[in-house]
C-alpha cells in the first residue's frame, strides 16, 4: 500500500497522504516513520491529530446522514480557502489526502480511485490494506466493521 | 545528464545522494533540476523532502547544543526552525521550556508571542488568539514601546480586522521611527477603517465564525446581506430539482430551511442532516486550518450530496451521480443568494 501512497503523494498539489484506521489511528504515510507520528503537518497539527480529526469528521458525517437512511459516505471532500481534504474509505481504513486550495480535485479523485482499485485488485484475498504494514499498536485487537453493522435502509425509500 | 538533462535524470541523481544521506546535495540537484523543469512534481517533492530532512537535522543539532550549552540564540533559532517546519506545537513547547529556565528573559516572551501568533493564524480559533494576546501583553508590560511587540500587535490586529488597535500600534511605531515611509503608508491605509472597527474580542469571534481574515477577502456577517426572497429561493430549488439525476435540493440560512424533494419528517431530517454536515465540517476546517469552506461533497451508495456554503447560507443538492454542469451552475446561484456571492460560490 505504501507504494501506492507514494505515487499519490507526488501528484502536483498534494500536500500530504496518510492511511488511518477507521478509528483514527495513523498507519502509514510515505516518508514518515511510525515513531514520528507526533510530527506536525503544515498548519494542520500533528499527524496523529490530523488522523483523529479527519476520521472524526467522517464519523460525524455518518451520523448526520444516518437519519435519512443513507449509509456512511464512501468519500468526503471538503474544499477550503486554505486547503482541501479528501477522505476515501478503503475497506477497514481511511485514506486521507490534504491538497492545495487551488487544486482541481477531479484528477485527485481519479488518482485515488485508480489506486484503490489497483490495490483492491492486487489484494483480493486480503482483508485489509493494513495487512503487511507494521501495526502501530502492540495488540490492536479486532476492530469491527461499522459499515457492516449499519442498519441503513435503501435511501430512495424515504424520498417522496 | 549534462548532454541531455531530463527530470528523471535529476531525480535519479538526487535519489542517489539521498541514499548516502547527503541531503545538501539532494537539495542542490533538485533545485538545479527545477530551474530547467520548474513544475516537475517529482523534483518538487524531492526538494520538499530534502528541505524537511535538513530542517530535521538542524533541529536535532540545535537540541544537542541546547543540552550542552543553552543560550538565548540557540533557543530562538530552534523555535524558528520548528515554526519553519510548521511544528508549531513543538515550537510553543520549546518556547515555554525556555521561559521556564529564564522567566524574565524578554526574548523568550517575544518568541512565545511569535509562535502563538503563528498558531493562531493556523488555527483561527478564539482561544489561540487570546493566548497570543496574553503573551504579547506580557512583553508590553516588560518593555513598553518595544518595536517588535508593536509590529506583532499591528500584524495580528490588522489581519483580524481590529483596525483601531492596529492604528494605535502604528501610531506608536511612528513615534519611535518618525518618517518611516512604509509605516506612514500603513497608517493612511487603515486610518479610515479604524472607525467603528471591532474590538479584539469581537474580531476574534468573527474570524472564528467565518474562518476568514481580512486579507482572505471580504468578511461578511449575518446582518451584512438582505434576507433572501423566499420565492426566489424556491424557484431556484424547483429549477434544480427538475434537472437530470437530481433527487432533491435544499437551502439553509440560519434557522430557515427550504427543502425540495423530501416531505414531512423526511424534509426535517434532511435539513437537520445538512445543518449537522455544515457544523461538523466547519469544526473540522477550523481544526485543520483549511480556511473558509467553499464546497463539501459526500459520495456513497446514496449518490452524491454536494453542499456549497455561502458566507451566511448554504445550498445543497442530492444527485444520482456527479452533478452535471447545469446542476453546478444552478447550485452556485442558490448558495450565496442572500448576499450576492453566487459568483464566488460558482
Amino acid at each position: 500500500m505504501i507504494e501506492y501512497l507514494k505515487k499519490l503523494e507526488v501528484t502536483p498539489g498534494v500536500r500530504f497522504v496518510l492511511l488511518v484506521t477507521e478509528d483514527g489511528v495513523p498507519v502509514a504515510s510515505p516518508g514518515v516513520e511510525l515513531s514520528d507520528l507526533g510530527r506536525e503537518v503544515g498548519a494542520h497539527g500533528s499527524i496523529e491529530a490530523l488522523a483523529a480529526v479527519a476520521t472524526g469528521w467522517l464519523g460525524e458525517l455518518e451520523q448526520c446522514v444516518a437519519p435519512v437512511s443513507w449509509r456512511a459516505p464512501r468519500r468526503a471532500v471538503m474544499s477550503g480557502s486554505r486547503g482541501s481534504l479528501v477522505l476515501t474509505a478503503v475497506r477497514h481504513s481511511v485514506l486521507v489526502v490534504l491538497a492545495d486550495p487551488a487544486l482541481d480535485l477531479e484528477p485527485i479523485r481519479l488518482a485515488i480511485d485508480g489506486i484503490v482499485a489497483r490495490y483492491e485488485r492486487g489484494t483480493s484475498g486480503s482483508s485489509s490494506p493494513l495487512d503487511g504494514l507494521p501495526s502501530p499498536l502492540p495488540s490492536a485487537g479486532d476492530t469491527s466493521d461499522k459499515s457492516e453493522a449499519s442498519s441503513s435502509k435503501d435511501a430512495r425509500s424515504h424520498k417522496s | 545528464m549534462a548532454e541531455k538533462p531530463s527530470p528523471d535524470s535529476y531525480f535519479l541523481l538526487a535519489s542517489e545522494f539521498g541514499h548516502v544521506g547527503e541531503m545538501d546535495e539532494v537539495l542542490r540537484v533538485a533545485m538545479e533540476g527545477l530551474e530547467h523543469f520548474p513544475t516537475n512534481p517529482q523534483l518538487v517533492g524531492m526538494r520538499e523532502r530534502a528541505l524537511r530532512a535538513l530542517r530535521q537535522e538542524r533541529i536535532v543539532s540545535l537540541r544537542r547544543e541546547l543540552s550542552e550549552s543553552p543560550r538565548p540564540a540557540v533557543w530562538r533559532e530552534l523555535c524558528g526552525v520548528l515554526v519553519e517546519s510548521r511544528q508549531l506545537q513543538r515550537a510553543e513547547e520549546t518556547a515555554l521550556a525556555w521561559l521556564e529556565r529564564s522567566p524574565e528573559h524578554l526574548d523568550a516572551h517575544l518568541v512565545l508571542s511569535e509562535v502563538r501568533l503563528e498558531r493562531y493564524f493556523s488555527d483561527r480559533g478564539r482561544e489561540q488568539g487570546r493566548r497570543f494576546v496574553k503573551a504579547l501583553n506580557r512583553v508590553r508590560d516588560m518593555s513598553p514601546g518595544d518595536l517588535a511587540e508593536l509590529e506583532l500587535r499591528y500584524t495580528f490586529a490588522s489581519r483580524i480586522g481590529a483596525f483601531g488597535v492596529a492604528l494605535e500600534a502604528v501610531q506608536r511605531i511612528l513615534q519611535i521611527t518618525p518618517g518611516d515611509a512604509e509605516w506612514e503608508a500603513r497608517y493612511r491605509e487603515i486610518e479610515a477603517r479604524a472607525e467603528d472597527a471591532p474590538t479584539i474580542e469581537r474580531a476574534l469571534h468573527r474570524v472564528e465564525q467565518t474562518g476568514r481574515f481580512t486579507d482572505d477577502g471580504e468578511v461578511r456577517t449575518e446582518t451584512s446581506g438582505p434576507a433572501p426572497l423566499i420565492g426566489d429561493v424556491r424557484a431556484k430549488l424547483r429549477r434544480l430539482a427538475r434537472l437530470q439525476n437530481v433527487n432533491g435540493s435544499l437551502y439553509l440560512r440560519g434557522e430557515t430551511a427550504l427543502v425540495h424533494g423530501w416531505k414531512g419528517a423526511g424534509a426535517e431530517r434532511m435539513a437537520r442532516g445538512l445543518r449537522g454536515v455544515m457544523r461538523a465540517s466547519q469544526h473540522t476546517a477550523r481544526r485543520l486550518g483549511l480556511g473558509a469552506i467553499r464546497r463539501i461533497d459526500l459520495e456513497g451508495e446514496f449518490g452524491v450530496f454536494s453542499v456549497l456554503p455561502g458566507s451566511v447560507d448554504a445550498g445543497a443538492v442530492w444527485c444520482d451521480g456527479r452533478p452535471s454542469s447545469d446542476v453546478e451552475l444552478t447550485l452556485g446561484g442558490l448558495s450565496g443568494v442572500a448576499n450576492g456571492d453566487a459568483e464566488e460560490a460558482a
